[in-house]
């Protein structure tokens, strides 16, 4: 019994996070009534409090902080699609995934102009792939976009057009043109809105109700919008990317059985 | 000042030193700590739950250090046995005398699937569920790994002190229990 009380007096610090833990209440208790093994606890606790204090006093390198600071800087969103070797392996295996999954003839549910434009957004992510141009303010990637005549959004969210863009993109997937606006939401998020011209698709969302769906670690939203069929692409959760929607469809959810396919609905 | 900020102060002086016990080097300590909160920059929105940030951190870093510095593919499964290691007899105001650089040299030489347990116990971050989270293992197995650390680690501060042969005999091979790798 005493053996067993002490395995778990050993792990209990007073004052620590589990001192209250009652999985440690009867060794405790053991251990005020049993002189033999008071003792020993005493000697335990002392030893841990001595080696707990010295092990506080490794000193930490004094630049540490402001190298992990200086170093997160590299992947602050400015820059988030570059030089980071575990992008890179991550876009390499889902290439590798897609190209597995076209050759059993699966697709994912989405149509090939999505599964195109998100490996072109992967591809950006790891550095393979550069943005068109960068620019901080979306009118002005419009701008850009237009006179080069590539698809433009008639109007971005608004809860998108707050924040400030990365860049944009012009994509070509089998002739159909596809433009992509790469939004900087702040502490590290981005959201991307893709934007096509529905003549031509097979299957398009329907106007202005959402199709939620997840492809890799993408959560989307599909939806029409007159001419324009937009794709909005985040790694965020579904809350926060209905948030990024137009206000006046984002309590709309349509599950299209015909589009969706395989597509889950984010959870 | 940003969360991120905020984040990399209140955890990056016990991440560097758990990451100075397993990698034994202040190099590698520092660079398994920026690799750490680097992973957070990437990857940390996605931790839904907000209050396990800590754990988040030390679990990412332990991985790091497994994947990066550890040669050995796997710890051996070591099974929680009824008889605690019993500690050497000593007075235990020795302890305190006894240099804190020499306590991280002992720490670095006890046997490291101890050790791992042993250093987040002491510098008291987690509870002793969230250290069992973080090296996924069994709790019961935390709490014998650590009952064998402690007994491995205090009789290697007494070599020390004494002047001893620092290599000693494992604590597993003195009470039959299965050998580490």
């Amino acid at each position: 019994m005493n053996n067993q009380a002490k395995l778990l007096l050993n792990a209990y610090r007073p004052g620590g996070g589990d001192a209250t833990d009652p999985a440690f209440a009867e060794a405790l208790a053991q251990a005020r009534q049993d002189p033999q093994l008071r003792t020993w606890f005493e000697d335990v606790q002392q030893f841990d409090q001595a080696i707990a204090g010295k092990l506080r006093e490794v000193a930490v390198p004094a630049n540490l902080r402001s190298t992990i600071l200086a170093g997160a800087k590299f992947s602050e969103p400015r820059r988030w699609w570059r030089g980071s070797r575990i992008w890179a392996v991550a876009a390499v295996i889902a290439v590798c995934a897609s190209a597995f999954a076209f050759w059993l003839g699966k697709d994912s549910g989405l149509d090939s102009w999505q599964t195109d434009s998100l490996a072109v957004l992967e591809g950006i992510e790891a550095g393979t792939t550069d943005l068109d141009i960068e620019n901080p303010q979306p009118a002005h990637l419009i701008e850009w976009l237009r006179a080069k005549a590539a698809p433009v959004p008639a109007a971005v969210p608004n809860a998108l057009a707050a924040h400030p863009t990365f860049g944009c993109k012009m994509i070509d997937t089998n002739g159909r043109k596809v433009s992509l606006l790469c939004f900087n939401l702040g502490d590290r998020e981005q959201a991307h809105l893709f934007t096509t011209p529905r003549a031509g698709l097979k299957l398009a969302p329907p106007e202005q109700h959402p199709i939620f769906s997840r492809h890799r670690n993408w959560n989307l939203a599909s939806w029409r919008s007159g001419e324009d069929v937009h794709m909005l692409a985040t790694e965020l959760d579904e809350t926060r990317l209905r948030a990024l929607l137009p206000a006046s469809i984002a309590a709309r959810v349509h599950f299209s059985p015909v589009l969706i396919g395989e597509i889950l609905p984010v959870r | 000042m940003t969360d991120f900020e905020q984040l990399v102060d209140r955890h990056y002086a016990p991440l560097y030193r758990f990451a100075f016990s397993m990698a034994k080097s202040a190099t590698e300590a520092a660079d398994l700590t920026q690799q750490t909160f680097y992973l957070w920059a990437a990857k940390g929105h996605q931790l839904r739950d907000r209050s396990k940030v800590k754990s988040w951190l030390f679990t990412t870093l332990y991985r790091e250090y497994v994947s990066t510095y550890r040669h050995n593919t796997k710890f051996h499964h070591i099974e929680l046995v009824d008889a605690a290691p019993e500690l050497p007899s000593v007075a235990p105001s020795i302890f305190n005398e006894i240099d804190g650089g020499t306590v991280i040299a002992a720490l670095a030489q006890v046997d490291e699937a101890f050790r791992a347990p042993l250093t987040l116990f002491y510098l008291e971050e987690l509870s002793y569920k969230e250290i069992a989270a973080v090296l996924e293992v069994p709790i019961g197995t935390v709490m014998s790994r650590l009952s064998r650390g402690k007994a491995q680690l205090r009789q290697l501060l007494l070599s020390e002190r004494d002047g001893a042969a620092r290599k000693i005999i494992p604590i597993s091979a003195s009470t039959g229990a299965n050998q580490l790798p």
